[in-house]
Protein backbone atom coordinates (compact mmCIF):
# COMPACT_ATOMS: atom_id res chain seq x y z
CA UNK A 1 0.00 0.00 0.00
CA UNK A 2 2.69 2.40 1.04
CA UNK A 3 4.78 1.49 -1.96
CA UNK A 4 1.89 2.06 -4.32
CA UNK A 5 1.16 5.38 -2.69
CA UNK A 6 4.75 6.52 -3.00
CA UNK A 7 5.01 5.39 -6.58
CA UNK A 8 1.79 7.22 -7.44
CA UNK A 9 3.05 10.31 -5.63
CA UNK A 10 6.36 10.32 -7.44
CA UNK A 11 4.74 9.72 -10.82
CA UNK A 12 2.33 12.59 -10.16
CA UNK A 13 5.22 14.84 -9.21
CA UNK A 14 7.09 13.93 -12.37
CA UNK A 15 4.03 14.48 -14.52
CA UNK A 16 3.48 17.87 -12.92
CA UNK A 17 7.10 18.77 -13.50
CA UNK A 18 6.91 17.74 -17.12
CA UNK A 19 3.74 19.70 -17.65
CA UNK A 20 5.16 22.84 -16.15
CA UNK A 21 8.35 22.48 -18.15
CA UNK A 22 6.31 22.08 -21.29
CA UNK A 23 4.52 25.29 -20.37
CA UNK A 24 7.78 27.11 -19.87
CA UNK A 25 8.82 25.96 -23.32
CA UNK A 26 5.98 27.99 -24.74
CA UNK A 27 7.24 31.17 -23.16
CA UNK A 28 9.42 31.94 -26.11
CA UNK A 29 6.57 31.34 -28.52
CA UNK A 30 3.86 33.69 -27.47
CA UNK A 31 1.34 34.21 -30.24
CA UNK A 32 2.97 36.78 -32.45
CA UNK A 33 0.87 39.63 -33.67
CA UNK A 34 0.23 39.55 -37.36
CA UNK A 35 2.28 42.08 -39.26
CA UNK A 36 0.35 45.21 -40.06
CA UNK A 37 -0.09 45.64 -43.77
CA UNK A 38 -0.17 49.41 -43.82
CA UNK A 39 1.84 50.68 -40.92
CA UNK A 40 2.64 50.04 -37.28
CA UNK A 41 0.30 52.75 -36.03
CA UNK A 42 -2.60 51.49 -33.98
CA UNK A 43 -5.35 53.54 -32.53
CA UNK A 44 -5.59 53.41 -28.74
CA UNK A 45 -9.18 52.28 -28.97
CA UNK A 46 -8.20 49.23 -30.98
CA UNK A 47 -5.25 48.35 -28.88
CA UNK A 48 -6.88 46.99 -25.74
CA UNK A 49 -5.95 48.03 -22.24
CA UNK A 50 -3.97 51.14 -21.65
CA UNK A 51 -3.13 52.72 -18.34
CA UNK A 52 -1.11 55.85 -18.94
CA UNK A 53 0.72 57.65 -16.18
CA UNK A 54 1.89 60.91 -17.63
CA UNK A 55 3.91 63.64 -16.04
CA UNK A 56 2.04 66.88 -15.45
CA UNK A 57 2.53 69.22 -18.32
CA UNK A 58 3.90 66.57 -20.63
CA UNK A 59 2.38 64.79 -23.51
CA UNK A 60 3.08 61.45 -25.09
CA UNK A 61 5.19 61.86 -28.16
CA UNK A 62 3.70 61.43 -31.56
CA UNK A 63 4.62 58.46 -33.70
CA UNK A 64 6.06 60.44 -36.60
CA UNK A 65 8.43 58.28 -38.57
CA UNK A 66 12.03 59.40 -38.59
CA UNK A 67 13.83 59.16 -41.90
CA UNK A 68 16.57 57.18 -40.10
CA UNK A 69 14.24 54.31 -39.33
CA UNK A 70 12.20 51.95 -41.41
CA UNK A 71 8.84 50.69 -40.24
CA UNK A 72 9.18 47.34 -38.50
CA UNK A 73 6.95 44.33 -38.67
CA UNK A 74 8.30 42.88 -35.44
CA UNK A 75 6.08 42.21 -32.43
CA UNK A 76 7.05 43.55 -29.05
CA UNK A 77 10.08 41.76 -27.59
CA UNK A 78 9.31 38.78 -25.40
CA UNK A 79 10.44 39.88 -21.97
CA UNK A 80 9.16 36.98 -19.90
CA UNK A 81 11.92 34.93 -18.33
CA UNK A 82 11.21 31.25 -17.59
CA UNK A 83 13.78 31.15 -14.78
CA UNK A 84 11.47 32.03 -11.86
CA UNK A 85 9.02 29.34 -12.91
CA UNK A 86 11.79 26.76 -13.34
CA UNK A 87 13.21 27.70 -9.94
CA UNK A 88 9.78 27.36 -8.33
CA UNK A 89 9.29 23.93 -9.88
CA UNK A 90 12.77 22.92 -8.80
CA UNK A 91 12.02 23.88 -5.21
CA UNK A 92 8.72 22.01 -5.38
CA UNK A 93 10.44 18.87 -6.63
CA UNK A 94 13.12 19.23 -3.98
CA UNK A 95 10.44 19.51 -1.34
CA UNK A 96 8.74 16.39 -2.70
CA UNK A 97 12.03 14.49 -2.54
CA UNK A 98 12.61 15.54 1.04
CA UNK A 99 9.04 14.63 1.95
CA UNK A 100 9.36 11.24 0.33
CA UNK A 101 12.60 10.61 2.15
CA UNK A 102 10.97 11.51 5.46
CA UNK A 103 8.05 9.17 4.77
CA UNK A 104 10.38 6.39 3.75
CA UNK A 105 12.46 6.70 6.90
CA UNK A 106 9.37 6.73 9.08
CA UNK A 107 7.97 3.66 7.36
CA UNK A 108 11.29 1.89 7.72
CA UNK A 109 11.43 2.67 11.43
CA UNK A 110 7.85 1.57 12.06
CA UNK A 111 8.50 -1.74 10.36
CA UNK A 112 11.87 -2.26 11.91
CA UNK B 1 11.71 -4.14 3.70
CA UNK B 2 13.70 -2.45 0.99
CA UNK B 3 11.14 -3.53 -1.59
CA UNK B 4 8.35 -1.90 0.40
CA UNK B 5 10.19 1.42 0.70
CA UNK B 6 12.14 1.98 -2.52
CA UNK B 7 14.57 4.84 -2.55
CA UNK B 8 14.53 5.46 -6.29
CA UNK B 9 11.59 7.91 -6.40
CA UNK B 10 13.33 10.10 -3.86
CA UNK B 11 16.61 9.93 -5.74
CA UNK B 12 14.93 10.63 -9.03
CA UNK B 13 13.20 13.68 -7.61
CA UNK B 14 16.47 14.88 -6.13
CA UNK B 15 18.10 14.52 -9.53
CA UNK B 16 15.32 16.46 -11.27
CA UNK B 17 15.45 19.19 -8.60
CA UNK B 18 19.22 19.42 -8.96
CA UNK B 19 18.95 19.81 -12.71
CA UNK B 20 16.27 22.49 -12.48
CA UNK B 21 17.90 24.50 -9.72
CA UNK B 22 21.35 24.01 -11.21
CA UNK B 23 20.10 25.31 -14.54
CA UNK B 24 18.71 28.41 -12.85
CA UNK B 25 21.90 28.97 -10.89
CA UNK B 26 23.94 28.65 -14.08
CA UNK B 27 21.73 31.16 -15.89
CA UNK B 28 22.03 33.72 -13.09
CA UNK B 29 25.78 33.19 -12.78
CA UNK B 30 26.21 33.46 -16.53
CA UNK B 31 24.28 36.75 -16.58
CA UNK B 32 26.30 38.09 -13.66
CA UNK B 33 29.59 37.16 -15.29
CA UNK B 34 28.51 38.69 -18.59
CA UNK B 35 27.51 41.93 -16.89
CA UNK B 36 30.79 42.11 -14.99
CA UNK B 37 33.04 41.27 -17.93
CA UNK B 38 31.28 43.52 -20.40
CA UNK B 39 31.13 46.30 -17.82
CA UNK B 40 34.91 46.12 -17.51
CA UNK B 41 35.22 46.08 -21.27
CA UNK B 42 32.97 49.11 -21.62
CA UNK B 43 34.94 51.00 -19.00
CA UNK B 44 38.12 50.30 -20.93
CA UNK B 45 36.52 51.46 -24.15
CA UNK B 46 35.25 54.64 -22.51
CA UNK B 47 38.69 55.30 -21.09
CA UNK B 48 40.25 55.05 -24.53
CA UNK B 49 37.66 57.30 -26.10
CA UNK B 50 37.70 59.91 -23.37
CA UNK B 51 41.01 61.19 -24.75
CA UNK B 52 39.17 62.11 -27.92
CA UNK B 53 36.18 63.50 -26.09
CA UNK B 54 37.19 67.11 -26.36
CA UNK B 55 37.94 66.92 -30.06
CA UNK B 56 34.78 64.99 -30.88
CA UNK B 57 32.51 66.73 -28.43
CA UNK B 58 31.88 63.27 -26.91
CA UNK B 59 28.51 63.11 -28.51
CA UNK B 60 27.29 62.83 -32.01
CA UNK B 61 23.99 62.77 -33.83
CA UNK B 62 24.99 59.49 -35.43
CA UNK B 63 26.02 56.91 -32.87
CA UNK B 64 28.99 55.56 -34.77
CA UNK B 65 30.66 54.01 -31.75
CA UNK B 66 27.53 52.18 -30.62
CA UNK B 67 26.83 51.04 -34.16
CA UNK B 68 30.36 49.69 -34.48
CA UNK B 69 29.95 47.77 -31.25
CA UNK B 70 26.60 46.37 -32.33
CA UNK B 71 28.02 45.32 -35.70
CA UNK B 72 30.80 43.47 -33.87
CA UNK B 73 28.25 41.77 -31.59
CA UNK B 74 29.64 43.66 -28.62
CA UNK B 75 27.59 45.42 -25.95
CA UNK B 76 26.66 48.92 -27.03
CA UNK B 77 26.56 50.60 -23.66
CA UNK B 78 25.07 50.77 -20.20
CA UNK B 79 21.71 51.94 -18.88
CA UNK B 80 21.39 53.47 -15.44
CA UNK B 81 18.38 54.77 -13.55
CA UNK B 82 20.01 56.00 -10.39
CA UNK B 83 16.74 56.77 -8.62
CA UNK B 84 15.59 53.16 -8.99
CA UNK B 85 18.85 51.30 -8.75
CA UNK B 86 18.70 50.03 -12.32
CA UNK B 87 22.11 49.44 -13.89
CA UNK B 88 22.75 47.01 -16.73
CA UNK B 89 24.77 46.46 -19.86
CA UNK B 90 22.95 46.92 -23.16
CA UNK B 91 23.52 44.34 -25.89
CA UNK B 92 22.26 44.29 -29.45
CA UNK B 93 19.21 42.09 -30.06
CA UNK B 94 16.16 40.93 -28.18
CA UNK B 95 16.49 37.16 -28.50
CA UNK B 96 16.12 35.05 -25.37
CA UNK B 97 19.87 34.56 -24.85
CA UNK B 98 20.58 38.28 -25.10
CA UNK B 99 17.75 39.21 -22.75
CA UNK B 100 18.90 36.60 -20.25
CA UNK B 101 22.30 38.25 -20.04
CA UNK B 102 21.61 41.94 -20.65
CA UNK B 103 19.14 44.62 -21.61
CA UNK B 104 18.49 44.26 -25.34
CA UNK B 105 18.50 46.99 -27.97
CA UNK B 106 15.85 46.31 -30.59
CA UNK B 107 17.56 46.08 -33.99
CA UNK B 108 16.29 48.63 -36.49
CA UNK B 109 15.57 51.29 -33.90
CA UNK B 110 17.70 54.34 -33.25
CA UNK B 111 20.86 54.13 -31.15
CA UNK B 112 21.28 56.14 -27.95
CA UNK B 113 21.92 59.78 -28.67
CA UNK B 114 20.40 59.67 -32.13
CA UNK B 115 17.16 61.25 -33.21
CA UNK B 116 14.42 58.66 -33.31
CA UNK B 117 13.07 56.05 -30.97
CA UNK B 118 15.64 54.01 -29.03
CA UNK B 119 13.90 50.80 -27.95
CA UNK B 120 15.38 48.75 -25.11
CA UNK B 121 13.82 45.58 -23.69
CA UNK B 122 14.61 43.71 -20.49
CA UNK B 123 13.27 40.97 -18.27
CA UNK B 124 10.97 42.16 -15.52
CA UNK B 125 12.49 39.66 -13.08
CA UNK B 126 16.10 40.66 -13.57
CA UNK B 127 17.43 43.90 -15.05
CA UNK B 128 14.11 45.73 -15.27
CA UNK B 129 12.70 44.42 -11.98
CA UNK B 130 12.83 47.88 -10.44
CA UNK B 131 11.32 49.57 -13.44
CA UNK B 132 7.94 49.22 -11.76
CA UNK B 133 8.72 52.11 -9.46
CA UNK B 134 9.88 54.49 -12.15
CA UNK B 135 7.99 57.74 -12.29
CA UNK B 136 7.84 60.79 -14.54
CA UNK B 137 10.84 63.10 -14.18
CA UNK B 138 13.19 60.22 -13.32
CA UNK B 139 16.46 60.40 -15.23
CA UNK B 140 17.72 57.56 -17.38
CA UNK B 141 21.40 57.70 -18.33
CA UNK B 142 22.75 55.68 -21.22
CA UNK B 143 26.50 55.53 -21.61
CA UNK B 144 27.90 54.33 -24.91
CA UNK B 145 31.24 54.75 -26.70
CA UNK B 146 29.65 57.91 -28.18
CA UNK B 147 29.11 59.52 -24.79
CA UNK B 148 26.63 59.76 -21.96
CA UNK B 149 23.03 60.58 -22.81
CA UNK B 150 20.45 61.64 -20.27
CA UNK B 151 16.77 60.98 -20.86
CA UNK B 152 13.91 62.26 -18.72
CA UNK B 153 10.96 59.93 -18.16
CA UNK B 154 7.77 61.43 -19.53
CA UNK B 155 5.26 58.65 -19.15
CA UNK B 156 4.69 55.03 -18.25
CA UNK B 157 2.03 53.03 -20.04
CA UNK B 158 0.70 49.49 -19.75
CA UNK B 159 -0.29 48.04 -23.11
CA UNK B 160 -1.26 44.67 -24.50
CA UNK B 161 1.58 42.55 -25.84
CA UNK B 162 0.83 43.18 -29.51
CA UNK B 163 0.89 46.98 -29.31
CA UNK B 164 3.66 47.56 -31.81
CA UNK B 165 3.06 51.26 -32.19
CA UNK B 166 5.30 51.83 -29.18
CA UNK B 167 8.15 50.80 -31.48
CA UNK B 168 7.35 53.51 -33.98
CA UNK B 169 10.06 55.92 -34.98
CA UNK B 170 9.82 59.47 -33.74
CA UNK B 171 11.07 62.80 -34.98
CA UNK B 172 12.57 63.60 -31.57
CA UNK B 173 15.24 61.71 -29.67
CA UNK B 174 13.14 59.36 -27.55
CA UNK B 175 13.80 56.31 -25.42
CA UNK B 176 11.33 53.46 -24.96
CA UNK B 177 11.89 50.82 -22.30
CA UNK B 178 9.85 47.63 -22.52
CA UNK B 179 9.31 44.89 -19.99
CA UNK B 180 6.55 42.45 -19.13
CA UNK B 181 3.56 43.34 -16.99
CA UNK B 182 2.29 42.48 -14.38
CA UNK B 183 5.63 42.37 -12.61
CA UNK B 184 4.60 39.55 -10.27
CA UNK B 185 3.22 37.37 -13.05
CA UNK B 186 4.81 33.92 -13.44
CA UNK B 187 5.02 32.82 -17.06
CA UNK B 188 4.28 34.67 -20.28
CA UNK B 189 2.72 37.95 -19.18
CA UNK B 190 -0.19 39.25 -21.23
CA UNK B 191 0.84 42.91 -21.13
CA UNK B 192 3.87 45.13 -21.47
CA UNK B 193 5.07 47.96 -19.25
CA UNK B 194 6.34 50.82 -21.36
CA UNK B 195 8.49 53.72 -20.19
CA UNK B 196 8.81 56.69 -22.52
CA UNK B 197 11.63 59.16 -22.01
CA UNK B 198 12.99 62.13 -23.93
CA UNK B 199 16.63 63.03 -24.48
CA UNK B 200 17.51 66.09 -22.44
CA UNK B 201 21.29 66.07 -22.45
CA UNK B 202 23.11 66.49 -24.69
CA UNK B 203 20.47 67.99 -26.93
CA UNK B 204 20.49 66.79 -30.51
Amino acid sequence: MNRTLRCALSISALLFTGTVLAQTGTIGSEPAAEPSASSTELSPAASGTETPTTAPGTQETSGATSPQQEPMAEPLPKTASPLPLIAAVGLLVLGSAVGLGFLRQRATRSRG
Amino acid sequence: MRRLCPAWPERLLLLVASLLLGGCAYAYLDAGMYQWLQGQRLEGLLGKRSGLAGALGFSSSTATGAREQAAASNPIGRIEIAARGVRAIIAEGTDSRTLRRAVGHLPGTAFPGERGNVVLAGHRDSFFRRLEGVSPEDRVRITTPDGAFDYRVEATVVVVADRRDVLDASADAMLTLITCYPFGFVGPAPERFIVRARLVSPET
